[in-house]
C-alpha cells in the first residue's frame, strides 16, 4: 500500500532501470518503487542493462544496480560505462559489506555503496535527492 | 484508455499476477508494461529457472506466459510441465516463434504478436479461471 505521503513526494514518473539477479529481489524493489510513483525498467544482468541504456526509447534517470552481478560486467563495469557515456545519469550501487566498498569510490553518486540489507525508506531517499540534484546540473543546459 | 480501465477492472490488490518468464529483455520489458497497463501485476523472469523460483516462494501466481527457449537447466516446455504437475490450477500461455512440441498449456501465442492480443487473451484465461461454475 502506497503511503500517500510518499506518492506526494514524488513528482512525475521519473524512470528507474534497476539492475538485480535475484529475481525474488528484483521484483520486490521494482514494486516497491513503482508503488512509491516511479516506472522500473527492470534487467537481470548489466548487458540487459547496458541495451536498455542505448535504446532511445528507453529514457533512464537513474540506474539502481546491484554490484554483484552475473556475466562479463558486473556492477562497477556498469558504473564505470554509466560514467564514461552518460556522465549526468545517476547510479546508486548496492552490494553486501564483503564488497571492497573503497573500490566503488568516486563511481557512485553519493558514497560508495548502499549495503544490503538496506532500508526502503533509504533507498527512496537516496534516490530522491540523486535525481533533484541531477535535474538541477541538467537545468542549466536546458535553457 | 487501456490504463483507466485495466486500473478500474480490479480491486485495489485484486489484480491477477502474470508471471512473465522471457530471455528477451526487450520482448520481456513490452509484454510486462502491457500487462501492467492492463492493470495487472506482474513478475519478470529471465529464464525458467527464475520462473520456477518464484513459483516455489509464496508469491500468489495466476497465470505464467513463457517463451520456450531459454538459457538454463530447463526451456519453457519443462516449464509448463512442471507447474501442470505441481499447480494445475495456474494459466499457463506459450508465446513463442515456433509451435511446442508437446500440446501442453491452455493458450499458444505465435510471434511476433500484437500487444492487444496477449492482453485479451490473458483476460480471457483469467476471466474463465476465476468465473464461478
Amino acid at each position: 500500500m502506497l503511503n500517500p505521503d510518499i506518492a506526494a513526494a514524488v513528482k512525475g514518473a521519473e524512470t528507474l532501470l534497476v539492475v538485480e539477479p535475484d529475481v525474488l529481489v528484483r521484483h520486490s524493489i521494482s514494486d516497491y518503487l513503482r508503488e512509491c510513483g516511479f516506472e522500473v525498467i527492470e534487467a537481470m544482468n548489466a548487458s540487459e542493462a547496458l541495451a536498455v541504456l542505448q535504446e532511445p526509447t528507453f529514457a533512464v534517470d537513474l540506474v539502481l544496480s546491484q554490484v554483484e552481478i552475473s556475466g562479463p560486467i558486473d556492477g562497477f563495469g556498469l558504473a564505470h560505462w554509466v560514467r564514461a557515456n552518460r556522465p549526468n545519469l545517476p547510479i546508486v550501487l548496492v552490494g553486501s559489506p564483503a564488497m571492497a566498498a573503497e573500490a566503488a569510490g568516486d563511481l557512485c553518486e553519493a558514497g560508495p555503496l548502499l549495503a544490503k540489507p538496506y532500508e526502503p525508506q533509504v533507498l527512496l531517499d537516496r534516490i530522491k535527492r540523486l535525481l533533484a540534484e541531477s535535474k538541477r546540473a541538467r537545468k542549466p543546459d536546458d535553457e | 484508455v487501456e490504463n483507466v480501465n485495466g486500473a478500474a477492472r480490479y480491486a485495489e490488490g485484486a489484480a491477477p499476477t502474470v508471471l512473465v518468464a522471457e530471455d528477451e529483455v526487450f520482448i520481456r520489458l513490452m509484454m510486462a508494461d502491457e500487462l501492467m497497463r492492463a492493470g495487472f501485476q506482474v513478475i519478470q523472469c529471465t529464464s525458467a529457472d527464475e520462473a520456477w523460483t518464484v513459483l516455489q516462494s509464496s508469491l500468489d501466481v495466476g497465470l505464467v506466459l513463457t517463451d520456450i527457449r531459454m538459457a538454463g537447466s530447463m526451456d519453457g516446455l519443462e516449464l509448463a510441465i512442471r507447474i501442470r504437475s505441481n499447480w494445475p490450477h495456474i494459466k499457463i500461455v506459450i508465446a513463442s516463434s515456433e509451435m511446442p512440441r508437446l500440446p501442453i498449456g491452455d493458450a499458444f501465442l505465435s510471434k511476433p504478436f500484437f500487444p492487444q492480443d496477449l492482453v485479451a487473451c490473458v483476460e480471457q484465461l483469467l476471466a474463465r479461471r476465476n468465473a464461478k461454475p
